[in-house]
């Protein structure tokens, strides 16, 4: 009964959990060739402060995609807003708490911007943003055309992208960051108690609900990886800001796509727009707020990667935006409309950069790392696409 | 048209282009709540354009929309929704990822309080599980992905959806040609009660049985001019399918009233048959099911009786087994033991008669003595009917020769006895059994028969079983023989010989033949495998 009840939870969820699948073979993987290091805390942390700023650009990108749309822009608007917040800071003297609201106010406007033309218009998503591409491309140069590299010198700012998050002294377990832990422990029990109460409320009103021993089973798999994470960052310095920024990023989106009408309404449109259209869902509307988000999140992410290398550059931003798609098809968003889940696109995000992180530390020519990510990704999507016709 | 101040409904020039082909053309006229507008037309005429201007999914080119007293300009599908417009389009668009209840729900999701207003998906579940089995569908599709519902199914979902919105004009187009008879009943009905609840209904259909069933007006619609707005009471089919074919045409007129007339009343009795034969169908199946129980009871019940009649077989084969060692054992004993004192008293009494010299004592002991011989002499002959002596030692033949030898003496009748030499032995009880039968039918013929002449034959047949064959020229029986009548009237003998024959597993024919007497014959199958071959 219950390897029955197994298989079948995996045949359902087959393209969902086939990602974590994915992710611990390639951890598994790099972790025999590396003789650990991969595994270990230090670079479990860095992994994980690297896949930040493409994956909140993910996150955006697969509502994006959800509603059969794409936007090429967002990375160097990243890279564009990120210098404008150097500047914001070094030349302009703005503080850094008024930095920050006003680039990621600026993203939502470049995002709207960019929806324009294709919710009033009508004009492709992918001609539309590949002009965005290039304009920002140019404004970027151009803001740092006068100076080359910006460097950023508020410390508060700089934490973003290379700080941690503090620690208390409770006089146990020296070298082991103890808030972490504390954080690690409360959303376990936090989601194991909203688990529960969810699963009683969906009972109360006949829903389908998984069976018990399953529920049980999911809920130890999920408390063990949680735990799991939590001990090995906090064997290093403990959550970063990055990571804390990430996962309310992540905590938020999936809040709106699963639990409110907003988000019912961005994968309506993507499965079906006159649908939509004719159950009195605007489509433009949500057009405009699915781009602006993302343009918001592409301030965040631009903001992220400034503070991380400490400086505005003339590069940044190269190549995000097909990082966060990539990130965003591994994570099971489909190419089509209409699916796809925000915490998919933060494992795919993360499968992503594991790819990365384990062949740099294998020392692999990088032309042979664009190989594997490039096959990786096609192995991705054929497995969404055969198993979604499987499922019909 | 009367422009009545309290219309809900109010259209007028309406026109409608799309580039250079005028759709809808100066469509004008006025609806009230609760009132029931029927739109009729051939295809291309029209109506769906009509119905996608008033739902705000295309603007008109011209001319004026006025609801609620209030003119409007609907620009988008929620807009009208808003004002309380809601429409079922002729191909119901769903959104092919989500389950019915999402799609039931779409755009206008139950909300809760409070500030973020999340979905309240088990008031959601339940509303359409209510939707789903007024519509008399099964409550379990709300979870069910909606690619997996049939085209019925799907426009049920889409009815659904208009269904469970605030509505103060529900717009439907063709929204009754997907569904089967009965569902058409149920939605006419529920059409019925909107308008009893001052809610307005357009309706298009090519069935104008359901048009005039449910309709105060209809608005006749040819190549996107409207040609007429009509009570439906002052009208009839007639009129109507020649306004909707263009009325100058009066030649083509009456085969296509004829053919709309046949075609409707056509597809009405085929739903009738439907269902007729689909009832049928479930009652021959229960009926059959009926007697498929039945015969297998009866067969449960031949076997069963099977059984027990093995059963009573095989007790009345121990039964004869044991009254044939009992009988074995009390011959034995009587003459073992009985037998055995009472000669050793008569050795004893002559002994005591030789010492005695009184001639009247000795001649009262000699009597005794020989008293005493002549019940051992009845002993024995007790002893060898109980079991005879012979058949254990020498056999069935030798039993049987002393047997009639006996019989003859005692009754002084001639038996032409003939026995195969061939017949060898048998196993034991089949030797008694026959011996039994033998003595029984000799006892027969010396009680009732009245007969001159006994007949006795013993043989092996060719097929390799024992053939018992007695007969004699007595009274023979009454005809046609009848064992239950002779069980009735004590006559136990032909019974009794019958049982044995069938434990025996054999045969056995009455005969009477004309001139008088009974013939027996009995066929015996051999126990023994090896000789039957």
């Amino acid at each position: 009964m219950f390897l029955k009840n197994l298989q079948k939870l995996l045949k359902e969820n087959i393209r969902e959990y086939g990602m974590f699948i994915a992710l611990f073979v390639i951890m598994a993987i790099f972790t025999v060739t590396t003789d650990g290091i991969f595994i270990s805390s230090r670079n479990i942390s860095n992994l994980l402060n690297q896949t930040g700023y493409i994956a909140v650009l993910a996150v955006g990108m697969t509502l994006v995609i959800v509603i059969r749309h794409i936007d090429l822009s967002v990375g160097f608007l990243a890279g564009f807003l990120g210098a404008v917040a150097a500047i914001a800071m070094g030349f302009w003297g703005l503080p850094v708490y008024v930095v920050i609201p006003m680039i990621l106010a600026l993203g939502f406007i470049a995002g709207l911007i960019t929806a324009y033309p294709v919710a009033q218009l009508g004009i492709p998503s992918f001609v539309a943003s590949l002009a965005g591409w290039l304009i920002y491309r140019g404004l970027l140069l151009l803001v740092t055309a006068a100076t080359g590299t910006i460097i950023i010198q508020n410390d508060v700012f700089n934490a973003m992208g290379n700080g941690y998050i503090p620690d208390i002294n409770l006089g146990i377990l020296p070298g082991v960051h103890k808030v972490t832990l504390l954080l690690g422990l409360a959303a376990i029990v936090l989601s194991i108690i909203s688990s529960i109460s969810s699963r009683r409320k969906q009972q109360a009103y006949d829903f389908e609900v998984l069976p018990y021993d399953m529920f049980i089973l999911k809920l130890v798999f999920t408390s063990a990886l949680v735990g799991l994470i939590t001990w090995v960052l906090a064997g290093y310095n403990g959550l970063s800001w990055t990571v804390v920024v990430v996962l309310l990023v992540v905590g938020i989106y999936h809040f709106i796509t699963t639990q409110t009408v907003l988000g019912r309404h961005i994968y309506a449109i993507g499965g079906n727009p006159e649908a939509a259209e004719l159950s009195g869902v605007s489509v433009k509307r949500l057009t405009f707020i699915v781009f602006g988000s993302m343009g918001m999140l592409s301030a965040l992410s631009g903001m992220l990667f400034a503070s991380r290398l400490q400086s505005a550059t003339t590069q940044a931003g190269t190549l995000f935006e097909l990082d966060a798609i990539a990130a965003a098809y591994i994570g099971g968003v489909s190419a089509a409309g209409g699916v796809g889940k925000v915490t998919g696109s933060l494992v795919g995000a993360i499968v992503y950069m594991s790819l990365t992180s384990g062949m740099n530390l294998m020392n692999v020519d990088i032309a042979y790392q664009y190989v594997v990510r490039g096959a990786v990704l096609a192995a991705a999507v054929i497995f969404d696409v055969a198993t979604r016709r499987s499922g019909k | 048209m009367s422009a009545d101040a309290r219309d809900l409904l109010r259209v007028e020039d309406l026109s409608r282009e799309f580039g250079l082909v005028a759709a809808l053309r100066d469509v004008t006229f006025s609806l009230a709540p609760g009132e029931v507008l029927g739109v009729v037309g051939q295809r291309g005429a029209g109506k769906s354009t009509l119905f996608k201007l008033l739902s705000g999914v295309h603007l008109p080119s011209e001319g004026e929309i006025a609801f609620g007293g209030e003119p409007v300009t609907l620009q988008t599908v929620s807009q009208a929704q808003d004002l309380g417009i809601v429409a079922v389009h002729q191909h119901p668009e769903i959104f092919p990822h989500m389950n019915v209840m999402h799609n039931v729900f779409m755009g206008q999701e139950i909300r809760g309080e409070g500030l973020l207003r999340v979905r309240k998906e088990g008031r959601m579940l339940q509303v359409t599980r209510d939707l789903l089995s007024s519509f008399d569908m099964p409550k379990e599709l709300a979870e069910e992905p909606i690619t997996n519902l049939s085209d019925e199914q799907i426009q049920i979902v889409a009815l659904a959806r208009a269904l469970c919105r605030p509505c103060r004009l529900l717009v439907l187009d063709d929204a009754l040609e997907a569904l089967s008879y009965a569902r058409q009943e149920i939605l006419l009905e529920r059409i019925q009660e909107l308008s009893d609840d001052q809610i307005a209904v357009i309706m298009s259909g090519d069935d104008l049985r359901q048009i005039f069933a449910v309709t105060d007006r209809i608005l006749i619609l040819y190549q996107g001019r409207q040609v007429a707005v009509l009570r439906t009471e002052d009208t009839t089919p007639r009129d109507i399918v020649e306004l909707m074919v263009g009325s100058n045409r009066q030649g083509r007129i009456t085969p296509v009233i004829w053919a709309y007339e046949n075609y409707h009343e056509a597809q009405r009795q085929t739903d009738d048959l439907r269902q007729a034969q689909r009832e049928l169908k479930q009652s021959l199946q229960e009926k059959d099911s009926i007697n498929q129980q039945l015969i297998e009871r009866l067969e449960n019940q031949v076997e069963a009786l099977d059984q027990l009649n093995l059963a009573l077989q095989e007790t009345g084969r121990r039964v004869l087994i044991e009254r044939e060692a009992e009988r074995k054992a009390l011959a034995r004993e009587l003459h073992d033991q009985i037998i055995q004192d009472l000669l050793s008293y008569n050795y004893q009494l002559e002994e005591v008669e030789s010492r005695i010299g009184e001639a009247e004592q000795r001649r009262e002991l000699s009597r005794i003595r020989d008293s005493i011989r002549n019940v051992v002499g009845s002993l024995r002959q007790v002893c060898s009917d109980l079991r005879p002596p012979t058949i254990d030692n020498h056999g069935l033949s030798a039993a049987i020769r002393s047997l009639v030898s006996r019989w003859t003496t005692q009754t002084g009748l001639e038996v032409d006895l003939t026995i195969d030499p061939e017949l060898g032995r048998l196993p034991e009880p089949i030797e008694l059994s026959v011996f039994r039968i033998v003595q029984e039918g000799l006892r027969n013929v010396q009680k009732h028969a009245e007969a001159c002449r006994v007949t006795l034959l013993l043989q092996r047949t060719p097929k390799a079983s024992l053939r018992v064959y007695l007969a004699d020229d007595g009274n023979g029986l009454e005809r046609p023989v009848d064992l239950a009548a002779l069980t009735e009237n004590n006559h136990f003998g032909l019974v009794g010989i019958s049982e044995r024959v069938s434990l025996m597993e054999g045969t056995l024919d009455f005969s009477v033949p004309a001139d008088g007497g009974l013939e027996l014959e009995i066929e015996i199958p051999s126990p023994y495998p090896s000789i039957r071959s």
